[in-house]
């Protein structure tokens, strides 16, 4: 007899809830908030996969970083560039 | 298409979109997944499509003639068949250039001078995967423990659905094909499965990214340049990766699933707070461990033969699990020391036990159940055998070098992946109960807000996830 499989989310983590639609808006509000405030990534997911939509991808971040829209992403990338560079004793 | 890309974000607003529009029409729903499946898979090589499909039909007819008939007989005959082609199937794409080169190293052995040659043959992706549900179902329907599935549309989804496709986890038939049955009418559990997906996303991106990029990999490239404190943290720090890597796709994998309307098992449950290897095995890679012992431990007669018969039905069960995983001699001792390592331990299991049920015990034998792990991750890890060997030694060598390539952000995530496997359950509970109280519209504004907080946290580029080499 093969052992039963346990649900990967419990019973008591499944109370908030929404419909289909609502799966679909919540990833379109992702999607809108992800392509705002990380314009940065933009150009470069653009090049690997739609070479086409390379100079709106750019136009995007251009727009984006003169109304300081990258600002946050920029310090964070900045700061974990720092840390990551950092060695023990040096 | 790896999950973390904007290729696949894009796939799935589609998918979304299509699964919203059809929620009605289940029969149309399930149809559109496996089309949405088989276009995934495409997207490394469509002709592995082929493969896909004709495991998918081998399992289908054969569940079919083995629940048409009581003759024993040819129930067998069915099963064995069925098995047989999906091992064949997985030993021609994953194991026949390590026949090869075995054969010609004996053939040089013996002075024959003839060598075979080798067919340069592309793995597949995720084919230990689906090869495994194709044959736990023919195995399931035989044993009568799961109802035969007479809609193609269903056996080609379980087979091919796209969260799981790749990596696992490995869904049963008796969990999976219930599903597609009938629509489940239950909503969408939207904030459990948003958490999830960004815990896994921050797993991967961030925790196992950096510790391959700036500690593991480099290390285990060259281990002879670095001392011992050095290739200790890369130990550690492959632990914590492997486990970040793995168990945060699972993590994605099982939020996706859900906020598509199907539910996953369990895989993973904080793995390196096991007190014994036993209790590491029903902790870490949860579906294998059990397939393993559904289909292969128990049928070796499992504990009910003897002490002897146990321990070596352990080796072999750990040793085809450990091939399971690559056609190298490093994945066959990194079986063979974990099943040397299950029976040892069940051979003494007597002797510690009241040692275990102390306080004490059970934190020396937490921290001893560790580092057995980590060391059998060397083997695991290192390019090849002699590597790991040359590791082992500058582990038991050379620590008057100090510290060079591990820094304050890597023994950061160390501590951090450490820490993961001690937090209550109750945490992620916690932050569900919180974030749940945003409407649903609210919750994807947050998860894209974390989305791009852990885009510019993770070094540059996409790494591969390590299981889909597998």
């Amino acid at each position: 007899m093969a052992s039963a499989q346990a649900d990967a989310i419990p019973a008591f983590d499944r109370e908030h809830t929404a419909s289909p639609r609502g799966v679909l808006t919540a990833c379109l509000m992702g999607a809108a908030m992800l392509l705002i405030f990380c314009s940065r990534e933009l150009p470069a997911w653009a090049d690997q996969t739609l070479p086409e939509l390379s100079d709106t991808a750019k136009q995007i971040d251009d727009t984006l970083n003169a109304v300081d829209l990258t600002a946050p992403y920029d310090a964070i990338h900045t700061f974990m560039q720092r840390l990551s560079d950092s060695r023990f004793g040096g | 298409m790896l999950f973390p890309t904007l290729a696949f974000l894009g796939f799935f607003l589609v998918v979304a979109a299509l699964s919203a529009a059809l929620d009605k029409h289940f029969l149309a729903k399930k149809l559109m997944l496996t089309i949405a499946s088989f276009y995934f898979y495409a997207q490394w090589n469509w002709r592995f499509c082929f493969l896909l499909a004709g495991s998918t039909a081998v399992s289908y007819a054969a569940g079919l003639v083995i629940a048409s008939t009581e003759d024993q007989r040819k129930r067998r005959l069915t099963v064995g068949i069925a098995v047989t082609a999906h091992l064949l199937l997985l030993s021609f794409f994953k194991y026949r250039d390590f026949v090869t080169t075995q054969v010609n190293a004996g053939f040089a052995a013996l002075g024959i001078g003839t060598e075979l040659p080798f067919a340069d043959i592309v793995l597949p992706i995720g084919i230990s995967f689906f090869t495994f549900h194709g044959i736990s179902y023919v195995v399931d329907v035989y044993r009568k423990d799961v109802e035969v599935c007479r809609r193609p549309v269903d056996m080609a989804l379980y087979m091919s659905f796209f969260p799981q496709l790749v990596s696992g986890p490995i869904v049963r038939a008796a969990y999976f094909l219930p599903q597609l049955a009938k629509p489940s009418g239950d909503r969408v559990p939207i904030t459990a499965a948003l958490v999830l997906i960004l815990f896994g996303l921050f797993k991967k991106m961030v925790m196992a990214d950096y510790l391959a990029a700036n500690l593991v990999d480099p290390v285990f490239a060259a281990p002879t340049s670095y001392g011992g404190a050095d290739l200790a943290l890369a130990t550690y720090g492959y632990a914590v990766q492997i486990y970040c890597d793995f168990s945060g796709y699972t993590d994605m994998a099982i939020g996706l699933a859900e906020l598509l309307g199907f539910r996953f098992p369990l895989n993973f449950r904080q793995p390196y707070r096991s007190q014994s290897l036993q209790e590491f095995w029903r902790r870490w890679h949860i579906s294998l461990s059990n397939w393993l012992r559904d289909y292969l431990y128990k049928p070796l007669g499992g504990s009910r033969q003897g002490p002897m018969r146990t321990y070596l039905n352990l080796i072999a069960t750990m040793l085809l699990g450990g091939i399971w995983h690559g056609a190298q001699w490093k994945f066959v001792i990194w079986g063979a020391l974990h099943g040397g390592g299950l029976a040892a331990e069940r051979l003494t299991m007597k002797l510690t036990e009241r040692w275990r049920a102390r306080q004490i015990g059970k934190v020396v034998f937490t921290i001893l159940t560790f580092h057995f792990v980590c060391f059998c991750w060397i083997f695991f890890r290192a390019q090849d055998f002699d590597t790991a060997t040359l590791y082992i030694q500058g582990l038991a060598s050379g620590w008057s070098t100090g510290v060079t390539q591990a820094g304050q952000l890597t023994v950061g995530l160390i501590v951090l992946g450490m820490t993961i496997q001690f937090t209550p359950r109750t945490w992620l509970s916690n932050i569900i109960e919180t974030f749940g109280r945003l409407p649903a519209w609210g919750q994807g504004c947050a998860a894209g807000l974390t989305v791009a907080i852990v885009e510019a946290l993770c070094p540059p580029g996409v790494s591969p996830f390590i299981y889909f080499q597998f």
